[in-house]
């Protein structure tokens, strides 16, 4: 799984599953660009990530935004000579009923998760192209299947599951992959925050009886960003201890 | 458990299988190849007298060509048997070991064929319930430390596209977004990263090796 050398850009890396990847290819030797919108964020993951050893910049921008994600497109490219990783990990969920959705659940929900993949991607592949080098990782959710009170969550990730397989197509010829990681549950500051009965029950929920690590993301992120992934693009990959198998491949 | 205190059972063989004990003995662990005309139980059960068994890698072997209706019926049978029933005996040999260790990967190698395959109908039949089989047993073995993944490789060059028309093969070739086949190390290094203790978090998953051509099919994700 080798990315020594390699740059690379994680956008919402200030925390949870982010944050672990940053950390997870850092300790493998690519230099890694932080993003988040706060900045204490940011700095306390460069902070953590140089004290580990590692190579990291650190930068704040809103990823909804076209001209914050070339300036941060730009920025990493300038830090480290070169792009080559960007993993789109920046998400968010307002979870409603449909008849209890706010238009604005719906905006905010998919241009954070959605548009954000878009934009990024598309200005990162200016770079990778011209390198006739890239590895993009999507994460997306194992939720794109569908789930109460995630029709905006759900649509976004399922955008993501699509967005990936069009670049995958789109971008072949230049050296690039394109995959997606669908995360099941995974014990994050969220999932802790959730009544002990719902933790119960989603635990229940799972075949092995277990919840995933934030690590386990970071592995499957770093098989994709590897060198050797070279002939796997287009593929969502799910990390949920199984769970999906309740589910697809029924579409 | 990692790698390096696993030995590591690859049944199959040509090239691929080659490539994947070479990249497992290189991650350190101690490979058991399956002999030629060995049944896989045997080979999997001289494996795990060798050590601590906890990796299962197998690799399918081809069936008889043919549309459905021009198939025999021993042909069909023997197509099952050589890709299906041969991965399942497998991972029944590995499963008591693997269970007793508490750690267990088995990698199952199905082939792009499974979403449908024009004139292979028995391949393509077997690899499928390689892919239903792979599902099954991850659920059955969910709580014992045992993952059960799949890796379907698309073209791969080992030499017998060179067979081809240089216009049929041209034609493959820009099928693939990359511009370019595989090779049995891109696979390889797929089945690796399934039989990696840090994959403890994968079940039941299909993955693609293949430069992107699952993405002409549904079924694929």
């Amino acid at each position: 799984m080798n990315v020594r050398g390699r740059a690379a850009l994680v956008t919402g890396s200030g925390s949870g599953l982010g944050e672990g990847i940053a950390h997870r290819l850092a300790a493998e030797g690519a230099a890694v660009m932080v993003n988040d919108i706060e900045a204490d964020k940011v700095e306390r993951v460069v902070a953590d990530v140089r004290a580990a050893g590692g190579r990291a910049e650190g930068r704040m921008a809103d990823v909804t935004r076209k001209d914050q994600v070339e300036a941060l497109v730009a920025a990493t490219a300038e830090a480290f000579g070169r792009l080559d990783i960007l993993v789109n990990n920046v998400g968010t969920a307002k979870d409603r009923s449909i008849f209890k959705m706010e238009e604005q659940d719906w905006d905010t929900v998919l241009a954070v998760n959605l548009k954000s993949q878009f934009l990024c991607s598309q200005a990162a592949a200016q770079r990778m192209g011209r390198q006739g080098y890239g590895r993009i990782v999507n994460i997306a959710s194992r939720a794109w299947l569908g789930w109460w009170g995630q029709a905006n969550y759900a649509a976004s990730k399922g955008g993501i599951v699509s967005l990936t397989r069009t670049l995958a197509l789109e971008l072949g010829k230049y050296g690039i992959t394109v995959n997606a990681i669908a995360p099941g549950v995974i014990d994050t500051p969220l999932y802790q925050s959730l009544p002990e009965d719902t933790r119960a029950r989603l635990m229940h929920a799972q075949p092995g009886l277990k919840i995933g690590h934030p690590r386990d993301v970071a592995w499957a992120a770093l098989f994709f960003a590897s060198d050797e992934a070279a002939f796997v693009t287009g593929q969502v990959l799910y990390v949920c201890g199984g769970k999906s198998l309740y589910a697809t491949p029924a579409v | 458990m990692s790698i390096r205190a696993c030995v590591a059972a690859v049944v199959g063989d040509g090239p691929v299988a080659l490539a994947i004990a070479n990249a497992l003995e290189s991650a350190g662990a101690t490979v058991a190849r399956s002999e030629p005309g060995e049944a896989p139980a045997a080979a999997v059960r001289r494996a795990a007298a060798a050590g601590s068994l906890g990796i299962l890698v197998n690799c399918p072997r081809d069936g008889h060509p043919g549309k459905v209706d021009e198939l025999g019926e021993a042909e069909w049978t023997a197509s099952l048997a050589a890709a299906l029933t041969a991965t399942a005996l497998a991972c029944r040999a590995a499963l008591g070991p693997m269970r007793q260790l508490g750690f267990g990967r088995i990698v199952n190698l199905s082939d792009r064929q499974y979403l449908g395959a024009p004139g292979n109908a028995a391949f393509a039949a077997a690899e499928a319930g390689v892919v239903s089989l792979t599902r099954t047993l991850a659920l059955d073995a969910a709580r014992d430390g045992i993952t059960v993944n799949c890796v379907v490789p698309g073209t791969i060059d080992v030499g017998q596209l060179a067979q081809l028309p240089e216009q049929e093969r041209e034609r493959q070739r820009k099928l693939h977004p990359g511009g370019r086949f595989g090779s049995p190390d891109d696979v390889a290094h797929a089945v690796l990263f399934f039989a990696d203790d840090e994959s403890v978090y994968i079940t039941g998953q299909t993955l693609f090796v293949c430069g992107g051509t699952s993405i002409y099919s549904s079924l694929s994700v």
